[in-house]
């Protein structure tokens, strides 16, 4: 018997090994060594780096210039969060009965996600500027600092409201339909239906989907950095690409690992507490 | 009277429960699934792994296909890394390694090329992981790329016999050595389409400023954007103004961008920045549609296809023009920023820096002799018929190419202002700064030059605060 759960135990880590082997050197040693780096002031490229204590997570707190990233990336995360699973959860409703095409439907919506982020970004580049030009007569929504960053939210929804919808539809299909039979029974109309029936029974779904798309959108990289690098002005700017510079163009290597560090406690208190949030909706409902 | 129960349905939240028929193939995937997908995940895991551990170390395995060896020479590989992306560039670089694979055939040259920002980011991801390339660009090797030679990631190559195949490689000393081998001179001002300026009437090169903006208005009057500006992205925008600082502010002041830097010079304090600004308001009353929505490759093509007269940055842009349009007529001339022609010469050398050698690379030998190929009169040649420059190795015959015959001639009539051993560049972070800056300064439709001094002073003082 002993040899048996000893044997079951050998196995079960043997599936596990390889993983923790990844793990352990594609994130857990370079954390570490993150954590060695935002103490110094290394720039990047030397073989050297000199001890310089707190003095980059000072500089972070003292330096009003990362208050435009920061406001750039919280603005873009509550405009990316709203408009994509508002988003979502309608295309989840309209999609949620019997019609004829319905499972292509629900491909076709899915298929932006499986294209690569820097091929999206491109694209939407090219509609913003010369399509746009010759159907609307607009300027494209990169050129001004005022609608660069709603041209990178679009671009980002068409890109991931697929997944968000599939949730939304998979919380969909589990209520069951009698609670709907009832509430009809009851005289509730269809915006009560949807308000009292439907949201209450899928509010797991939005603590999904809302915690994830918050802290992606606020870990927002790629796109701006191929649409728009970062302008125009840095109005695309976000924490991301804010620190990539620092580890990489500026030769600040130290000062955009401190920023790394920071930001990602951030994170961890926004996801934390958004989950938390939400999970509480659910034990009530 | 006694009920039977019923079987339970599912609790709320469940369906009712149906009977669950599975097929046999059902089964039998289920079984293999499992299994295959761990396999493929352990596959993934180790592919990556290996992948990565095989592309570091270099120097060994050959490609197969590879020219064959004789018996005595050992098989190696030599990594070159560089920035330049443009095509004639390219071919120019296959040229060399063609060349020098006849010389050697042993030996096997992989080419990494990447444009400026994402060259330097490769670069150091590659240097800080042991992995650095044997033979690498690296330019403004005095002031904005020091951190490589302090670093002492570079070979000294005073000592090498073909750095005395370069012209005027005695410009080239760094504290008494010399560390790179360099290839071409550049100018720098203004790249203009002729057919747009025949038909806009205009009949001779600017070289006054006031004739610089009569040209302007004349192309506007028949109907063509006077200037092409590729202003989204940062590196074309202090391109374009770059022509201004080159050809005025270094002249008067050669320590200009050091003194910006270390903020010794304030912008607010200097007639230079002011007159390069109320310029730059100027001639951006001339561009095209929409500006800030512009990449530099279109703004490349407007001059290429006629659409636009001119275009600002240095003269290694001609060929990319070239490129998109080999029919074009392209002339150059230097940006006129002064009303007095004496003011306004052509700046014209080339910056410390070129093809450098990592100092531990395994294979510094070979390394060494491909640079010795580079350095060649065959080299120089190619040089200038492929990627279209000025080469400057020695008893390299000048170009054919009439826009390079225009560059030339300013040089031989003495209206060149060699800028070789002067700072023109500023570092990346200045540089950003810099161009997002002047971008808002445009965007203002007031224009506003002196608010505009004030911010950028306030960027580069932050900046240099946090220098480390």
């Amino acid at each position: 018997m002993k040899t048996s759960s000893l044997k079951r135990s050998a196995v079960t880590l043997s599936f596990l090994l390889p993983i923790l082997l990844f793990f352990s050197f594609a994130m857990l040693v370079p954390f570490l060594m993150g954590i060695q780096v935002s103490f110094t002031d290394w720039n990047g490229l030397s073989r050297t780096m000199n001890y310089i204590g707190l003095e980059n997570f000072k500089n972070i707190f003292i330096s009003p210039d990362v208050l435009i990233p920061l406001k750039n990336t919280v603005l873009y995360g509550l405009m990316y969060v709203v408009a994509n699973n508002v988003l979502a959860l309608t295309l989840a409703l309209a999609l949620n009965r019997q019609f004829r095409g319905r499972n292509a439907s629900r491909l076709i919506f899915f298929i932006p996600n499986a294209l690569s982020p820097v091929l999206t970004a491109f694209v939407f580049s090219f509609i913003y500027k010369d399509l746009f030009s010759e159907l609307f007569g607009i300027q494209s929504l990169f050129s001004s600092t005022g609608t660069a960053l709603i041209g990178i939210v679009l671009l980002a929804v068409w890109h991931n409201v697929g997944i968000n919808m599939l949730i939304y539809l998979a919380a969909l299909s589990g209520v069951p339909k009698d609670l709907y039979e009832a509430a009809t029974v009851d005289g509730a109309g269809a915006w009560q239906r949807f308000a009292n029936v439907t949201l209450p029974m899928i509010v797991p779904a939005f603590t999904v989907c809302i915690t994830l798309s918050l802290t992606s959108g606020l870990r927002e990289f790629a796109f701006p950095l191929v649409a728009t690098g970062g302008g125009p002005v840095r109005s695309t700017e976000t924490l991301a690409i804010y620190i990539y510079n620092y580890l990489f163009a500026y030769n600040k290597a130290g000062y955009g690992q401190a920023l790394a560090f920071v930001f990602m406690a951030f994170l961890l208190i926004v996801g934390l507490t958004v989950s938390r949030l939400l999970r509480r909706k659910e034990i009530e409902a | 009277m006694a009920v039977r129960q019923q079987s339970r349905t599912a609790p709320t939240g469940g369906k009712p429960s149906t009977p669950y028929h599975e097929s046999k193939g059902a089964i039998a995937m289920k079984k293999w699934l499992g299994p295959a997908l761990s396999v493929m995940m352990l596959g993934a895991v180790i592919g990556c792994g290996g992948g990565n551990g095989g592309g570091a170390s270099s120097g060994g395995s050959p490609a197969p296909g590879v020219s064959s060896s004789s018996p005595d020479q050992p098989k190696v590989k030599l990594t070159l890394a560089h920035l330049m992306v443009e095509e004639g560039a390219r071919v120019w670089v296959a040229d060399m390694i063609s060349h020098f694979n006849a010389k050697y055939p042993n030996v096997e040259v992989e080419e990494i090329a990447a444009n400026t920002d994402k060259y330097n980011t490769m670069l150091k991801t590659k240097i800080a992981s042991d992995d650095a390339p044997d033979i690498m660009l690296l330019v403004n090797l005095n002031d904005a790329n020091k951190d490589y030679l302090d670093g002492g990631f570079v070979l000294d190559l005073t000592d090498q016999p073909f750095m005395q195949n370069v012209n005027s490689i005695d410009r080239q000393y760094i504290d008494g050595k010399l560390y790179a081998l360099p290839f071409d001179m550049n100018a720098n001002g203004v790249i203009y389409n002729k057919d747009v300026f025949e038909k806009s009437g205009i009949s001779e090169v600017p070289r006054t400023y006031s004739q610089y903006k009569e040209a302007l208005e004349k192309m506007k009057q028949a109907g063509f954007a006077g200037i092409s500006l590729g202003f989204k992205e940062n590196y074309y925008v202090t391109g374009d103004v770059g022509a201004d600082w080159r050809a005025g502010a270094l002249s008067a002041n050669p320590n200009w961008i050091e003194d910006l830097q270390s903020r010794k010079l304030k912008f607010q304090d200097d007639p230079l920045m002011k007159g390069i600004l109320e310029r730059m308001a100027d001639r951006f009353a001339y561009s095209q549609q929409d500006p800030f929505g512009t990449d530099a490759a279109t703004a490349l093509s407007l001059v290429a296809t006629g659409k636009a007269g001119m275009l600002q940055h240095g003269s290694f842009m001609v060929d990319a023009v070239k490129k998109i349009n080999p029919d074009v007529r392209l002339g150059f001339f230097p940006f006129p920023w002064s009303e007095d022609k004496a003011d306004n010469n052509l700046p014209l050398g080339t910056g410390i820096g070129g093809l450098a050698v990592y100092k531990d690379s395994p294979n510094k030998e070979w390394a060494l002799k491909f640079l010795e190929v580079v350095a060649t009169k065959e080299m120089g040649e190619s040089l200038q018929v492929n990627k279209g420059g000025l080469s400057l190795i020695k008893d390299v015959a000048l170009p054919q190419d009439p826009t390079f015959q225009e560059i030339i001639g300013y040089r031989d009539s003495g209206e060149a202002f060699d800028y070789t051993g002067i700072r023109t560049n500023f570092t990346t972070e200045f540089n950003n700064a810099l161009a997002t800056k002047v971008v808002e300064f445009l965007m203002d439709s007031k224009h506003d030059v002196s608010a505009a001094l004030q911010k950028l002073d306030a960027e580069f003082d932050r900046i240099a605060r946090t220098n480390g």
